[in-house]
């Protein structure tokens, strides 16, 4: 999808979802689609990539998902992986059926910082969704050198594979790994900690999104060649309700998710991610 | 040992990151136990029972760490790059190969004669401790990989 545009058709209250039409839904694996939503009344502020959406399945209930393309008729993507009820009921959603959707929320990725330096952008599993209007900026120009790592559990489960030759069109190192394959499979086999490790060179800047898990590798991986800490952006996920710092549902320590993140410093969530069960 | 078609293989044992800031004297002592190996893509390395003639450092192109089960397509669960060593059992009292190694592109790598490395490490324990050393670190990496797979990092949770 094309890029952002200019803002904004303001005084939606923040808590009523706003009714979208499905028009295309494009599946990207066996449990993932993603959706195009065209605002039926009011137009919601275009996503920051980075930012997310609270999506109302009606009848079931709303969860939070990141903006995965926008453009500038005020539609936008969502990429949604079916792991419950209410994902479920999203992601069997047809062209035609209605969704609602309020937001969008939370922060983006920094992409001024980015420009003129050498940028790595991590990717796992359905991270690249919230990565992708990131990644869409970024190689449109503005980074010296741009590097995209992309992980996955299997070479069928990899996410947005047209748009990965558009980016390698337009220079961007795009290097992907899986965790098992067969020989047909021409990338890489092992962690997306792995291919950070071996690309050997400090990075300026680095975007990580993924499982927590995989993302605290990789972050360190990413410290561990010269990046510095405070340079490394995470995109962290909690339960969130609100979506706009009330409930205090998505609380990690002094941060609330949903305002405060979902993408946060490195150096600032690094200490809280070490307890458990936070 | 100079191999003038192929290049200075002791000159290209130092410039492998393995190797890396090791001591010119063991360079120059593994290098008499080196030779430069090809290896067309789709061919084997070396497979799963073999006995451990020698392990290699990759110099160019990928192998794939492949397992084999009946009635299963086989699977690659890692792959090795230009820069990293392939082959460690056989610092294990001699084990053989765990795994079978496909070249997944062309590759060159660098072959250390097994037999040769075990007794210049008998011979020095300078040597000894880096190829544990090194050995360990290419182990831990690989464990570490292994342990992140094994939990579906990109499955049902993001
Ligand atoms: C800021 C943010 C952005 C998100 N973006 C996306 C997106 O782009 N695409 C997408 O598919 N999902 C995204 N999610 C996750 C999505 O919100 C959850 O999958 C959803 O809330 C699950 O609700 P459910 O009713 O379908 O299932 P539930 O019954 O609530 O949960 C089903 C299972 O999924 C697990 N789960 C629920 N939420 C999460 C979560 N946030 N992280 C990990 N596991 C979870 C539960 O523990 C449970 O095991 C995002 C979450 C946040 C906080």
């Amino acid at each position: 999808m094309a890029a952002l545009v200019e803002p904004v058709v303001g005084g939606i209250d923040p808590l009523t979802p706003v009714p979208h039409r499905v028009v295309a839904v494009d599946r990207e694996t066996s449990d993932v689609v993603t959706l195009t939503l065209d605002p039926l009344s009011e137009v919601l502020v275009p996503a920051l990539p980075g930012q997310f959406v609270m999506v109302w399945a009606f009848g079931v209930g709303e969860i939070p998902v990141s903006v995965s393309g926008v453009d500038d008729a005020g539609r936008f993507a969502l990429t949604v992986r079916a792991v419950g009820p209410v994902s479920n009921a999203v992601v069997a959603a047809r062209p035609g059926d209605t969704l609602g959707a309020r937001g969008p929320y939370g922060t983006a990725w920094p992409i001024a910082d980015a420009k003129d330096r050498d940028v790595l952008v991590v990717a796992g599993g359905l991270g690249l969704a919230p990565l992708r209007t990131a990644i869409d900026e970024l190689g449109g120009g503005g980074p010296r050198r741009l590097t995209v790592v992309v992980g996955a559990r299997e070479p069928d489960q990899v996410l947005f594979t047209a748009d990965q030759r558009r980016w390698r069109d337009l220079g961007v190192d795009v290097q992907i790994t899986v965790d098992a394959a067969s020989w047909r499979w021409d990338g890489a086999v092992g962690t997306a900690t792995d291919v950070v490790a071996r690309l050997g060179a400090a990075h300026d800047i680095a975007f990580v999104c993924g499982p927590e898990l995989m993302m605290t590798s990789a972050a360190r991986a990413a410290i561990a060649q010269g990046t510095d800490p405070a340079n490394v952006w995470v995109s962290l996920e909690r339960n969130m309700h609100c979506g706009i710092a009330h409930c205090g549902r998505c609380q990690l320590g002094a941060l609330l998710l949903c305002r405060d993140g979902a993408v946060v410093r490195w150096d600032r969530v690094v200490e809280l991610l070490r307890e458990r069960g936070r | 040992m100079n191999d003038t078609r192929t290049g200075d293989i002791r000159q290209a044992l130092g410039e492998h990151d393995f190797f890396a800031a090791m001591d010119p004297r063991h360079l120059d002592t593994l290098a008499q136990m080196s030779r430069w190996s090809d290896h067309a893509a789709g061919s084997w390395l070396a497979c799963a029972g073999d006995a451990p003639d020698s392990f290699h450092a990759i110099v160019r192109g990928r192998v794939g760490i492949e397992i084999t089960a009946t009635g299963r397509a086989p699977l690659v669960v890692a792959t090795v790059h230009a820069g990293d060593v392939v082959g460690w059992s056989w610092f294990i009292g001699r084990q053989p190969w765990q795994f079978d190694v496909v070249a997944l592109d062309d590759v060159r790598s660098i072959a250390l004669d097994v037999n040769g490395v075990l007794d210049a490490c008998d011979r020095s324990d300078d040597l000894r401790d880096e190829i544990t050393t090194r050995l360990l670190r290419v182990v831990a990496d690989r464990l570490r990989s292994a342990r992140l797979q094994l939990v579906d990092l990109y499955g049902r949770a993001r």
